[in-house]
């Protein structure tokens, strides 16, 4: 038997373990489905993993601080019913309930979620609306990426081998700030994102924000759009433009593809609509 | 290191488990348990639900290891010696199985989902049990045994306080 | 009373526990494992497979390919379209296609092996639309073949439509489409082969046990009694366990090298190596008087059928008799061609290309309904089939016909949700209705069933069936009828069920036939097992035959309560004379050929009718279509279990939703279920009310028909035909992605 398995129960453990070549394995609702792949159509297994899912310092959900931070391991199921994500981060607690399954919430990481940067990733969506940076941990140290830094194509990031992502820190709200996510599906569970969107504002439009999924390589803040809302007197025009920007944004990054027909009203839709009833759930009437 | 961990109730042990190995391989090729089902090997249709610590997951994507010093609850766990447990009267009963094949999965979402929501309404059932595809029935006549066994479980808990 | 009730349904308990063995649950230690090389390119033609790099994989047993197949190379379950090569043998014919099998000593040897077979390969130029196939010029999928990529055709002629046409106030012309589906039983492809007294015996899953012992027998050159199929708990099955898929590979394997295999497809292999539903492409040109009686209807379908021709014959007959849908048309012309492609093969799927035809009857007579300015209920209840009219194939109905009953009985919640809803598209809401006709059984040709039933001495009762149960429930249905027709207890009954060597031959569990056929062969086994019994006891107690009646277990004379006697004595007594107290029985519904010029004839004895309304909510800013509610009416003859009945309508409803809304198989695209959707729970909308209508059909079991595809085949329509509402425009293309909704939102006003 040449395969290792260590449950790592602490961080030194786990990156001694990364440093002497071992595979993270997280929730492992991904990396299962390539150790599937490879044993069916021939590539070579994995032989060594670090269960990184026992590490304390990963299961930390620590959101009532000016430094807000979420452990890499807390799963979709603890983002989806913890009380202090759904006062703090709402759109995490509304983006975790609509992954996958009920089954696959239990398993699977939003550092996971993270690594294995998909497009469409609703956990992405949410944590670039929270500004998450990820605390990525090494024997050589702890280094710090925002999202956009560290994801750099779909599915490929520039985690080195032997580095763990240990957390995120993530950005503390303004004061009064209604959050929303939404996905758009093509069944209304366990499916993929054909289109998602997180939104975070407060009345004063001190910082808003405003990130769309599954339209670019990675999810991205609509900073245009987000400017827009800052300076503008809000109301239905200004949604309106902003789900226009939004579209053209779209557009300018991916180009006239298959998809722009339905995408380009749809984001445009869709980004207007999110505006205007959460600047209704803000309880602000014109 | 041989891995160890409770299955439906049993201490169990077995030896050189590849690390690579997923919870559904053991529990089918290497223990027999072939109540639990392989649909799709890649997580989406739920016929290979079981219950790790309680909570519903499925075994094709979770690492045999996982189960490591924890509690593994399979369809032939559930019921009692010479019995049935509610859950499964109310799926006979309300003609929620067809094939057959989504069954032990779903009943086993279906437990979990009971265990932690005595009296759960219908979006509630469909929320916990989208994971499990079912290509027969249609759906109505398992959330209606989700409701009947619900009903079952809480009158039995009622006797069970009665009684003790 | 056992009719019309609803006992547990058998297998439910060892279900429920875990306990049932489907055929991926077949295996012993021991057994070689078999997994197929599939193509990854095609049309190409197989210059060389370099076997070497596999054979040397430790662990590989050996490795078929289509030299090794000792019988006839050609398999198919229509006897006179048997074109499916197992192997490919020069030409790859689709991608997935079978070059070789693999036998390991374990799974995941075969699988490495698999990936070792390097096929060397020189593509050919292929076709992958139907229309394209049917052209003059199109790159032939079976070279050499007469009717080029033309698979099969059928025609329809009653009255003369082109010129009623002419004549007609109102006219719709449209063109409706439908994708490829996978069936997606939850279970894969499994079973096992092993070789027991110079027999290959083969336990796998399967809707059509005697059908897969003739063609495994053919494909090893055997006599049929060589080769012992028993079926596995099937895991459902939808047509897609039709055809055989694993049984050939089985069977070789094991009769060569004379040891037990197993084999289980992934669900991959399973997308790869098994039929789908025929994508249709259907031209319509319906019109009607001003009053709104339809007059007459052109019909040009094509789909295409892939590869092998699997069922095509039987779709293309289908699909073209049910044209019309529930309704009297005079004036029919109706042309059905199915053509090869190079795309995966399809074949049967739950209604056998009818679905598809409903999408496109249904969507014009909602469009002559809305012409007319006529409510779309009043129309189909005039213009509905019954009893003195005549079908498309100028099958004069008579009897069982409940198409008007179920419009009746589904119009009061069509009326109620329309008023609530209303029929403006502005506030994303719609109600939508579908009806449908369905002919009960194969379709023009002999397709009979047959049973036998034993009453032992120690006072057991035995049903002996062919009939798979694939999780439909014909053994619970199937034991209740008997149990009725001896007046017993169901639990009585043992049943011995689809076994090749124990039963006689039932049929595919097809067509929504079991209940109906499997059920008159039953009544029949059990009238000659009853005839016996009375004949004996007649003869022991010097009565007449005629004043007998079966009641309780024993044989009563009527008038004379005293003189009765437990059937066992007289069975004892019976096999005191060395007599088995065991009847046999058969029943083939009368039908007679269709006109190979015009189609006329009977091609069924008997149809179900149904009716289902639906509401939708679409979202006219995402596209996002959900389905409310959804309320069925089906005549079903007699539901004699309602629990099964409406167990499959339910079912039905939401195989119909997902072909509705998500499901689109495309080739090289759709690999499992990660991208490839069918409905969850969260997608089932409230289903209620489920009206079981029962017009009963007297050469049926207590009066029943059939219902197992009926239940899906409205449903699609009446999804498309709610969509269309809520967003003012017909939806004629299924699936209704996302997309095609946003089209029908955003596109210019310019249809219909």
């Amino acid at each position: 038997m040449t395969t290792t398995y260590l449950a790592a129960r602490n961080l030194e453990e786990a990156l001694a373990g990364l440093d002497r070549g071992a595979k993270v394995l997280a929730g492992g609702t991904d990396l299962m489905v390539h150790v599937r792949r490879a044993r069916l159509y021939g590539a070579g297994l994995p032989e060594h993993f670090v269960d990184v899912t026992g590490i304390p310092d990963l299961n930390r959900i620590d959101l009532d601080t000016d430094k807000p931070f979420l452990g890499a391991a807390v799963t979709f199921r603890r983002l989806e019913t913890d009380e202090a994500v759904a006062r703090q981060c709402p759109l995490l607690a509304q983006a975790a309930a609509t992954v996958g399954s009920l089954q696959i919430r239990t398993l699977a990481t939003v550092g996971g979620n993270v690594a294995n940067a998909s497009p469409a990733a609703d956990g992405l969506t949410a944590l670039t609306a929270l500004g998450a940076r990820a605390a990525i941990a090494s024997v050589n140290g702890v280094r710090h990426l925002s999202l956009a830094e560290l994801i750099t194509a779909p599915n490929t990031t520039r985690l080195l081998p032997g580095e763990l992502i240990v957390g995120f820190e993530l950005d503390r709200p303004p004061e009064g700030s209604v959050q929303r996510f939404h996905k758009i599906g093509r069944r209304r569970a366990v499916v993929i994102a054909r289109m998602n969107l997180a939104l975070s504002m407060d009345r004063e439009m001190t910082d808003p924000r405003l990130v769309l999924g599954a339209c670019f390589p990675s999810p991205r803040r609509l900073t245009e759009v987000e400017r827009l809302l800052a300076s503008e007197t809000p109301g239905p025009n200004v949604w309106k433009e902003a789900g226009k920007m939004a579209a053209e944004q779209f557009v300018n990054a991916c180009g006239w593809r298959a998809s722009a027909p339905y995408k380009v009203p749809a984001v445009a839709n869709l980004v207007f609509r999110t505006l205007e009833s959460t600047w209704a759930e803000l309880g602000v009437t014109e | 290191m041989n891995l160890i961990f409770t299955l439906n109730g049993t201490l169990t042990s077995l030896p050189d488990v590849p690390s690579h190995a997923t919870l559904l391989s053991i529990l089918r090729d290497r223990l027999g348990f072939l109540g639990t089902k392989e649909g799709c090997g890649v997580g989406e249709c739920g016929a290979c639900t079981v219950l790790l610590d309680g909570e519903p997951v499925n075994s094709c994507l979770t690492a045999a290891w996982k189960a490591a010093g924890r509690e593994v609850l399979t369809i032939e766990g559930l019921a009692p010696a010479d019995g049935l447990h509610p859950v499964q009267e109310a799926f006979i009963e309300s003609g929620a199985i067809q094939c057959g094949f989504c069954t032990p999965g779903m009943i086993l979402s279906a437990y979990a989902l009971l265990k932690r929501t005595a009296r759960p309404d219908v979006e509630e059932i469909k929320t916990a049990l989208a994971g499990n595809l079912c290509r027969c029935t249609g759906y109505k006549q398992i959330v209606d045994a989700v409701q009947a066994a619900a009903a079952k479980m809480d009158r039995n808990h009622d006797n069970d306080v009665s009684g003790g | 009373m056992t009719i019309g009730t609803s006992p547990a349904r058998v297998g439910s308990l060892e279900k429920a526990l875990g306990r049932a063995r489907f055929g991926a649950d077949q295996g012993e230690r021991g057994d070689l494992f078999l997994v197929c090389v599939r193509a990854d390119r095609a049309p190409a033609v197989i210059d060389a497979l370099e076997l070497d790099r596999a054979l040397a994989v430790p662990g590989v047993v050996r490795i078929f390919t289509a030299a090794d197949i000792p019988g006839e190379k050609l398999l198919g379950i229509i006897a006179v379209s048997k074109d499916q090569e197992f192997f490919a043998d020069k030409i790859i014919r689709h991608r997935g296609q079978t070059v070789a099998l693999i036998a390991a000593e374990t799974e995941s040897a075969a699988r490495k092996a698999a990936q070792a077979v390097e096929i060397r390969f020189t593509e050919l130029k292929g076709v992958f639309d139907a229309e394209e196939a049917l052209a003059d010029d199109a790159p032939l999928v079976h070279p050499g073949r007469a009717d080029g990529n033309l698979m099969s055709r059928r025609v329809i002629r009653k009255g003369d439509a082109e010129a009623a046409l002419s004549s007609c106030a109102v006219i719709h012309e449209a063109e409706y489409t439908t994708s490829f589906i996978e069936h997606t039983a939850l279970e894969t492809e499994g079973g096992r082969a092993w070789i027991e007294d110079d027999r290959v015996i083969i336990k796998a899953c399967t809707q059509n046990p005697h059908y897969d012992q003739a063609d495994v027998a053919r494909f090893l050159g055997l006599d049929p009694d060589r080769v012992r199929v028993i079926q596995a708990e099937t895991g459902g099955g939808f047509g897609g366990k039709l055809d055989v898929s694993v049984q050939p590979y089985l069977g070789l394997a094991a009769w060569l090298l004379k040891r037990p295999v197993r084999m289980v497809y992934t669900r991959e292999e399973s997308f790869l190596g098994t039929g789908k539903r025929h994508p249709f492409r259907m031209k319509c040109i319906t019109g009607a008087d001003a009053d709104g009686h339809l007059i007459a209807l052109k019909m040009d379908l094509s789909a295409d059928t892939g590869a092998f021709a699997s069922y095509a014959l039987a779709v293309a007959t289908r699909a073209a008799v049910h044209g019309t849908g529930p309704y009297y048309i005079p004036h029919v012309d109706i042309d059905c061609r199915l053509a090869y492609t190079n795309n995966p093969w399809a074949g049967a799927m739950r209604g056998f290309g009818v679905p598809q035809a409903a999408l496109a009857h249904e969507g014009q007579i909602d469009a002559i309904a809305d012409k007319l300015g006529m409510d779309r209920l009043e129309i189909r209840v005039l213009n509905a089939l019954r009893p003195g009219l005549s079908t498309a194939t100028g099958h004069v109905l008579s009897g069982s016909v409940g198409i008007v009953e179920c419009l009746e009985r589904i119009r009061p919640v069509y009326e109620k949700w329309l008023a609530e809803v209303g029929t403006s598209s502005k506030t994303g809401r719609g109600v939508g209705l579908g009806a449908m006709i369905y002919g009960i059984g194969n379709t023009s040709v002999s397709n009979p069933s047959t049973a036998q039933v034993e009453w032992t001495p120690d006072g057991r009762i035995i049903l002996f069936t062919g009939a798979a149960d694939i999780g439909q429930g014909s053994d619970t249905v199937l034991r209740q009828i008997l149990a009725q027709r001896l007046d017993v207890q169901p639990e009585r009954i043992s049943l011995v069920r689809a076994d090749t060597d124990l039963t006689t031959n039932a049929g595919a569990t097809s067509a929504s036939r079991q209940t109906y056929i499997s059920g008159g062969a039953i009544l029949e086994a059990a009238s000659v097992l009853e005839e016996m019994v009375f004949d004996r006891f007649a003869e022991l107690m010097e009565v007449d035959q005629l004043d007998l009646k079966m009641a309780d277990g024993r044989i009563w004379v009527t008038g004379s309560p005293a003189s009765s006697m437990a059937v066992e004595e007289i069975v004892q007594s019976l096999a005191d004379q060395n007599v088995r107290a065991l009847g046999n029985g058969r029943f083939d519904p009368t039908t007679s050929a269709l006109d190979p010029e015009t189609g006329q004839g009977v091609p069924y004895a008997t149809y179900a009718f149904a009716a289902q309304t639906a509401v939708v909510n679409v979202d006219r800013l995402s596209g996002e279509v959900r389905v409310e509610r959804v309320a069925a009416a089906h005549d079903v003859g007699r539901a004699i279990n309602p629990q099964c009945v409406e167990g499959q309508i339910c079912g039905g409803i939401m195989m119909g939703l997902g072909m509705a809304l998500m499901e689109e198989f495309v080739p090289g695209k759709h690999a499992n279920l990660e991208n490839y959707h069918i409905p969850t729970m969260m997608d089932m909308p409230d289903i209620d009310p489920v009206i079981i209508v029962e017009c009963p059909e007297e050469t049926g079991p207590f009066g029943a028909k059939g219902v197992g595809e009926p239940a899906l085949i409205p449903t699609a329509p009446t999804i498309a035909s709610a969509v269309g509402q809520a967003v003012g425009k017909p939806m004629r293309h299924l699936p209704i992605s996302l997309e095609r909704v946003m089209e029908a939102l955003t596109g210019a006003d310019n249809e219909d």
